[in-house]
């Protein structure tokens, strides 16, 4: 019990997804007459600005996390992602947002069960497949089909068809896949 | 100081067009707050060659080393004072920014997760005007980048860039048609 409070506690991606959540209500649910939303909203505020100082973190607010999400513990997500989908895992020093020039305003969408590696830039008004597996430090500009594994920068689609549910399991970029063979 | 600082503010509203009053200017910009603390720092460089200014710089380098300290430690901004910035430099987010050795013209954007600095022989890259950099960029070695150009996101750079040329995708090649840039989150 003492360990899940110290979890839940440490655990800045907890943070940050919680303030989102509360940041994302208030966006959704707005009614100025009440009180409570203004409690909220103040709450909001002063979670952006932990987020920001505490998480390293900006989250945009109109971003729908359907389900479970994981964020990493690390921060440096700088989030505009139109919706992420159930299970995805996030890890450190993401950006996801829009191309300002050439390529228009949208912003990418990410689906379900979708592992993204640390120091990956997803932009544009891309879809990334559910069950995809973003290697570390791509740069996608464009959609990813469904269970594919991309890397590099320009990204390249280099392997299909691949079970990341092994990632997913754990918050480690390089999980111990050995631990569960024995 | 006071005239580069507000064409940073004023390129700040021109960019971001949705805060227009100047007090959330100043409250919302992680930016515009770092660059406050650089441009006092530039300016106390400067004061040090003029003599009336002298009883200033007792009470003026203590706040500035607060201010700097203050930006690295919340928003990791780090803006050095060996770094030569024009005035309406933008930096759209906070995050892992660090700009040192380095000689920046007027009117450059920045994107988060960015480093502009010297390689080991300590010689900097050369910047121009209107230069918009993206998010993970690197710039990191004695580099010419002409004016108009683009370095795109999360380019690792190893080249010089000619006048309104455009780097993407980290390798050497240089594309002189704009294709695409990337910004982080816009809210």
């Amino acid at each position: 019990m003492g360990s899940l409070a110290w979890t839940l506690l440490g655990s800045r991606g907890l943070w940050l997804l919680t303030s989102h959540r509360m940041a994302h209500l208030c966006l959704r649910r707005r009614n100025v007459r009440s009180p409570l939303w203004w409690i909220t909203r103040l709450c909001k505020s002063l979670g952006a600005a932990f987020n920001v100082i505490f998480c390293r973190s900006q989250f945009a607010e109109d971003c729908e996390i359907d389900g479970v999400a994981y964020l990493s513990n690390d921060g440096y997500l700088f989030c505009g992602a139109l919706t992420i989908g159930a299970g995805s895992l996030i890890h450190d020093h993401c950006t996801f947002g829009h191309t300002v020039a050439g390529g228009g305003e949208g912003r990418p969408t990410i689906g379900k069960d979708v592992w993204i590696g640390p120091d990956c830039v997803i932009a544009g008004p891309l879809t990334v497949g559910d069950g995809a597996t973003v290697l570390p430090g791509s740069v996608l500009t464009f959609s990813v089909p469904p269970r594919a594994v991309v890397k590099g920068n320009p990204a390249r689609v280099v392997r299909t068809n691949f079970d990341n549910s092994g990632l997913r399991r754990s918050l480690a970029v390089v999980p111990d896949v050995a631990a569960d063979n024995v | 100081m006071t005239t580069a600082f507000m064409a940073d503010v004023r390129r700040w509203i021109e960019v971001d067009k949705g805060h227009s009053a100047m007090r959330r200017v100043f409250a919302d910009s992680y930016g515009l707050q770092t660059l406050f603390a650089y441009r006092l720092g530039r300016w106390l460089l400067c004061a040090a060659h003029r003599y009336h200014l002298w009883p200033l710089l007792p009470v003026c380098w203590p706040v500035y080393f607060l201010l700097s300290r203050c930006a690295r430690e919340a928003y990791d901004i780090r803006l050095e004072l060996s770094a030569d910035i024009g005035p309406g430099f933008f930096i759209g987010h906070f995050g892992a920014i660090r700009v040192s050795h380095c000689r920046i013209g007027a009117n450059c954007s920045i994107g988060q997760l960015t480093r502009i600095g010297a390689a080991a022989d300590g010689r900097g890259p050369v910047i121009g005007d209107r230069v918009w950099i993206g998010a993970h960029a690197q710039i990191v070695g004695p580099y010419r980048i002409g004016s108009d150009a683009t370095v795109g996101a999360g380019t690792v750079l190893q080249g010089d860039i000619p006048e309104g040329g455009c780097s993407v995708w980290g390798t050497p090649r240089v594309w002189c048609d704009v294709t695409t840039t990337i910004d982080g989150c816009s809210d």
